[in-house]
């Protein structure tokens, strides 16, 4: 009987109203993304991430010098360790210091965004809960905030080249290329998490490790051949593999090593990205009444 | 032919009880084959058109589904049944200055509050002036919020909101904060925007200022639309429905104003009806962290159309306060009430040391029948307004009684 009224209904709402008619209605299990919608929305982009870049820092001394310590003393201990320590070979003349940056500049970059992606929801929920916009700009602003901080990152990377009297290779006008692919990972993984700590928020426990862990399957302090060859495929499948290879090559101008690792990264990529824009948009119908 | 704005068919909304279930505890539940958390239904087959043009108030008690409805209208969530229709720009405030971030600049946070509600970038530029103006913050646009004062957040947050341009407008309780001046500005704009021609729908527990507002009016009663139709009417009928619940709990109102040094917990009305020149006997009970202080404490009554007839404070009737409990209560007696029979809502209100600490409008609802006011043995006639005052007859003949008079003139 229900279903007999609204198709005696229908028709008039289907008549073009002048300033378009929108139907609030439960909607089916596959919810495309209303592109439309999120270019009328495209300034929050902007305002997201000027809020989150103004608040980032608040009350430190240091401010966004944090950005220049941080990869900093990370570089000093891994060079410590896994340099000089544990005497990792890097295949090449470049000192160990140099050549564990562009790894450690590009895994801080994803370790800050995934798990800021991941709980963005969850810190957003008063906005969430009080108004509607495309929620997709939650994550996605969150995952180009931390750019900001790589960029100033790059400074340690200068101060190095420097320091050894080397200069970066013709292959950095990539780099922004490599950036892109690190950022589709993150914020289709970001789409996963976020989408799944509105339901549970066991996430937010769980994604502290599944960053470290995820930075010890990457090459970040080794390099891929430091892997016996019959298992570097294994390593391959790791979309972050391509991308610290990527940042090394343009940055140091190494050997990139296998391209199966670019066709496999950007593949896993789009494959996480576009499942993970279903998720969400199917998290996002009921999101107010989880958050 | 009036175009409709919105048009909900059937709709319904579904919850799911108790909180997300630890993988334990349905482990332990499914040991013990219990069935799971069971639902409640916010809203039950609302159905209701609303044409272009009109202001239509939304009340309630609360839990009655007014807030879900807002939801489902502004977007927020999915219903579970029905489908409502739409026409045009739907701008919702369910919140003073959503999005605002102390660490932004006015300036910022009104590009970003704005955004958030729907404005385009070249929208904004072109009314900043304005936004500014009504919000009076001129001078400190460019510092960050977290620098106003809590007045200033508002004002700011609600010129941003004033200014929005949406075809429909959503307005939950957002009026209910800010000084009374501010309240007046902020209403006054609201009627601007309903005689723009704008759809409004206002869901408010300010009963005066849904009759202020909206000559139309939708009651929801358990997730069921009650009533639908002239303002008047319809409150007259949820008053009705309300009457007299012998201890009212405003625990849950969050329309109130004051700092929260106390609240008011209930509100009660002894013997739940009072009689017209029986003895009323209000308590008002409250929790806080006051101690002591200047205690000023009162009770306003307003009539069935919302307008304020009188109010007793304690200062006033010379009974002064000057020392609060954790908890506790205030009880105000009228020894002959002068009301005529009918329904009435009381507003409650506590100032320490000069400062509202808390205020509650229309926190309950007095019910007054027939009684024996003049201690005559009969009920007073039907009333004329709504009081019944103490009053004598005199007669003083000037002159001779009128058939002398016509003798003498013979």
């Amino acid at each position: 009987m229900q279903a007999a009224e609204s198709q005696a209904v229908s028709p008039r709402a289907a008549t073009a109203h002048p300033k378009g008619v929108h139907r609030i209605q439960p909607t089916s299990w596959l919810v495309p993304v209303d592109f439309r919608e999120l270019w009328r929305y495209r300034e929050l982009v902007r305002f997201f991430v000027l809020r989150d870049a103004k608040s980032r820092y608040r009350q430190t001394y240091l401010g966004p010098a944090w950005a220049i310590v941080r990869p900093l003393m990370t570089i000093v201990i891994f060079s410590v360790i896994f340099g000089n320590l544990a005497g990792i070979e890097t295949d090449t003349d470049i000192p160990y210091p140099l050549w564990v940056t562009p790894g450690v500049l590009a895994f801080g970059y994803i370790a800050t965004a995934l798990s800021n992606t991941s709980t963005s929801l969850v810190n957003n929920s008063n906005v969430i809960t009080k108004v509607y916009f495309p929620r997709l700009y939650v994550p996605l602003s969150t995952a180009l905030t931390p750019i900001i901080d790589f960029v100033l990152g790059l400074l340690v990377l200068l101060g190095l080249f420097a320091y050894y009297h080397r200069a970066p290779s013709w292959h950095i006008i990539f780099l922004p290329g490599f950036l892109g692919l690190a950022g589709l990972v993150v914020v289709g993984v970001g789409l996963w998490l976020s989408s799944f700590t509105a339901r549970y928020r066991d996430v937010v426990f769980g994604v502290p490790f599944l960053v470290q862990i995820w930075q010890y399957a990457t090459p970040v302090i080794y390099p891929v051949s430091f892997i016996p060859p019959s298992y570097q495929w294994l390593l391959y499948l790791n979309p972050f593999t391509a991308v610290v290879n990527g940042f090394r090559w343009s940055l140091l101008g190494v050997p990139f090593g296998s391209p199966w690792a670019l066709v496999a990264s950007v593949s896993i990529a789009v494959g996480v990205t576009v499942t993970g824009l279903f998720v969400f948009r199917r998290t996002e119908r009921i999101m107010v009444d989880l958050l | 032919m009036a175009d409709i704005a919105v048009s909900a068919h059937g709709l319904g909304k579904r919850y799911r009880l108790g909180r997300v279930e630890s993988g334990f505890q349905q482990l332990r539940r499914r040991a013990r084959r219990r069935t799971g958390p069971g639902y409640l239904w916010a809203l039950r087959d609302i159905t209701f058109d609303v044409p272009e043009g009109e202001a239509l108030a939304i009340i309630g008690s609360n839990g009655a589904g007014k807030s879900t409805l807002l939801k489902l209208l502004a977007r927020l969530t999915e219903p579970t049944t029905g489908y409502a229709d739409v026409a045009g720009r739907v701008g919702a405030l369910l919140e003073v200055g959503t999005g605002f971030s102390p660490e932004l600049t006015g300036r910022e946070n009104v590009y970003l509050n704005g955004t958030l509600l729907g404005m385009s970038r070249r929208e904004i530029d072109r009314r900043l002036d304005e936004i500014v103006a009504f919000s009076g913050v001129e001078q400190h646009l460019d510092k960050p919020v977290k620098w106003y004062s809590s007045g200033m957040y508002v004002r700011l947050g609600f010129a941003v909101a004033a200014h929005l341009e949406p075809d429909i407008l959503i307005v939950d309780e957002v009026l209910a904060v800010g000084d009374l001046a501010f309240q007046q500005k902020c209403l006054g704009r609201m009627g601007e925007v309903t005689e723009g021609g704008r759809t409004v729908l206002f869901v408010s527990h300010n009963l005066a200022a849904v009759s202020a507002l909206c000559p139309q009016a939708m009651y929801l009663r358990d997730g069921q639309v009650s009533a639908r139709g002239p303002t008047r009417a319809v409150i007259d009928q949820y008053l009705h429905d309300v009457k007299a619940t012998a201890r009212v709990d405003v625990r849950d109102r969050i329309d109130r104003d004051g700092d929260g040094r106390i609240r008011f917990t209930e509100v009660s009305v002894a013997g739940g009806k009072v009689k017209t020149g029986g003895e009323c006997e209000i308590s008002l009970f409250y929790e806080g962290t006051a101690g002591a202080g200047r205690v000023r404490v009162a009770c306003a009554v307003y009539g069935a159309f919302v307008e304020p007839l009188f109010q007793c404070l304690n200062d006033d009737s010379g009974d002064l306060i000057g020392e609060l409990g954790a908890e506790g209560s205030f009880t105000c007696t009228i020894p002959r009430l002068p009301l005529a029979p009918g329904h009435y809502t009381l507003s409650v209100i506590c100032e320490i040391d000069g400062k509202v600490a808390d205020w509650v409008s229309h926190a309950a609802v007095l019910e007054v029948v027939e009684g024996d006011f003049f201690g005559t043995g009969r009920l007073p006639s039907l009333a004329h307004g709504a009081f019944v005052v103490d009053h004598a007859w005199r007669s003083e003949p000037v002159t001779a009684p009128a058939a002398r008079l016509s003798r003498s003139a013979s």
